[in-house]
């Protein structure tokens, strides 16, 4: 998954320069979606963000979840169920439903 | 956090050239504090581990192994039994090397070609000895190669995942790449031109004693590209670049309409979700 370089990336500079960070990974997939398993999404301590898990529905809420899990240091599996019909009818392109998995790794 | 060492090399080895896995155990419950356990290992074999136990070593390895191998590579959750009958929710994520086109022939119909592979991701070289036709202004961003076929073995690098294209538009430099690119570890070398032209040159390659086993040949794509009735230099680039697509992902191309699923999975999906009208399941 080349999407995946720049989150790594952003990992690595993290690493690098002690800044915190976790890591969000889709690990789970049922039905339809718009990502799969091993997307993932980079957020640290700054707010700073690189990467998507989803077709924009989600990122909101796991920069949320990636602010306890940055907190506690502790790694947090959260499922995301999308009605399909309420997020076509929005305009959102991910329905069905994800199981995240938010990781320290900085 | 303690130095993670097998994230460290799972960072490294996404920049290489060689598959990699990473399995990472899903702990949602740590007694004190969290310490990542992870196995992180190469298609040639090395490993970097957090984890000390060996018998969840043991257990993990081969289902890495057994991911690797595949053609298809597709990250997932995994559920690991343990001799001692614990089970570990583990995922594992894989990691293929980045994909490549090299396009032999710099005529006019590779530009769009050598445009739209490099828009889609791949590394994309172009191999021709005319410098003017193989010019950095006709394919900006490429790495471009200028040699004859009696060179190519020494100056054009094909890995395992590269995807060679023909368009030479002459029959005997397609003929010597032909030869070159079956005998290479490519796992698609598409000919452009018709199927009379491919039966020629591979009777004029046997005339040579260079003869392919029926194996070999099944990595020859000819005529090339999916059928969509392309006939301008773009659309052939799209109906070539298509079709390598669904290669690389295992899939037969064709269309998606009246069909239940859009991605094939290497694995079983059982759960419909609330609102999800139809199931993903393997081919």
């Amino acid at each position: 998954m080349r999407e995946n370089e720049k989150v790594y990336d952003a990992i690595q500079q993290a690493k690098n320069n002690g800044v915190k960070a976790v890591v969000a990974t889709v690990v789970k997939v049922y039905g339809s979606s718009y990502r799969r398993e091993g997307a993932k999404m980079y957020v640290d301590e700054t707010e700073h963000h690189v990467g998507l898990i989803s077709g924009g529905c989600l990122e909101s809420d796991v920069r949320e979840v990636a602010k306890t899990v940055l907190a506690s240091g502790t790694p947090l599996l959260k499922l995301y169920d999308m009605d399909e019909d309420l997020v076509w009818g929005l305009g959102l392109g991910c329905p069905g439903k994800v199981q995240v998995y938010i990781e320290p790794v900085s | 956090m303690m130095e993670d060492k097998a994230y460290a090399f799972w960072l490294a080895a996404n920049k290489g050239e060689e598959k990699c896995c990473l399995a990472t155990i899903i702990q949602l419950e740590t007694e004190g504090k969290y310490e990542p356990l992870r196995l992180c290992m190469t298609e040639s074999g090395k490993i970097e581990t957090t984890i000390d136990q060996t018998d969840i070593i043991h257990a993990i390895r081969p289902i890495l192994m057994e991911k690797m191998q595949a053609h298809l590579g597709q990250s997932e959750m995994q559920e690991v039994i343990l001799k001692s009958g614990d089970t570990l929710q583990v995922f594992v994520d894989i990691y293929i090397p980045k994909s490549k086109i090299i396009i032999f022939g710099a005529g006019h119909d590779a530009i769009p070609v050598a445009h739209f592979s490099q828009k889609l991701g791949f590394e994309t070289t172009v191999v021709d000895a005319r410098e003017t036709f193989n010019s950095a202004e006709n394919f900006p961003n490429c790495e471009r190669i200028i040699a004859h076929p009696s060179s190519f073995t020494e100056k054009v690098p094909v890995s395992p995942f590269t995807y060679v294209i023909i368009m030479n538009h002459h029959i005997e430099k397609d003929r010597e790449t032909l030869q070159f690119a079956l005998q290479s570890p490519s796992p698609y070398v598409g000919v452009l031109g018709p199927r009379s032209r491919r039966e020629k040159m591979l009777t004029q390659l046997k005339e040579d004693d260079v003869i392919f086993s029926g194996e070999v040949l099944e990595k020859m794509y000819n005529p090339i590209g999916l059928d969509i009735g392309a006939e301008t230099p773009e659309e052939i680039a799209i109906s070539i670049l298509s079709e390598i697509i669904a290669i690389q992902k295992g899939h037969q191309g064709g269309f998606l309409h009246d069909q239940h699923q859009i991605h094939r999975h290497t694995s079983k999906y059982e759960e419909v979700g609330k609102g999800i009208s139809y199931v993903q399941g393997t081919n």
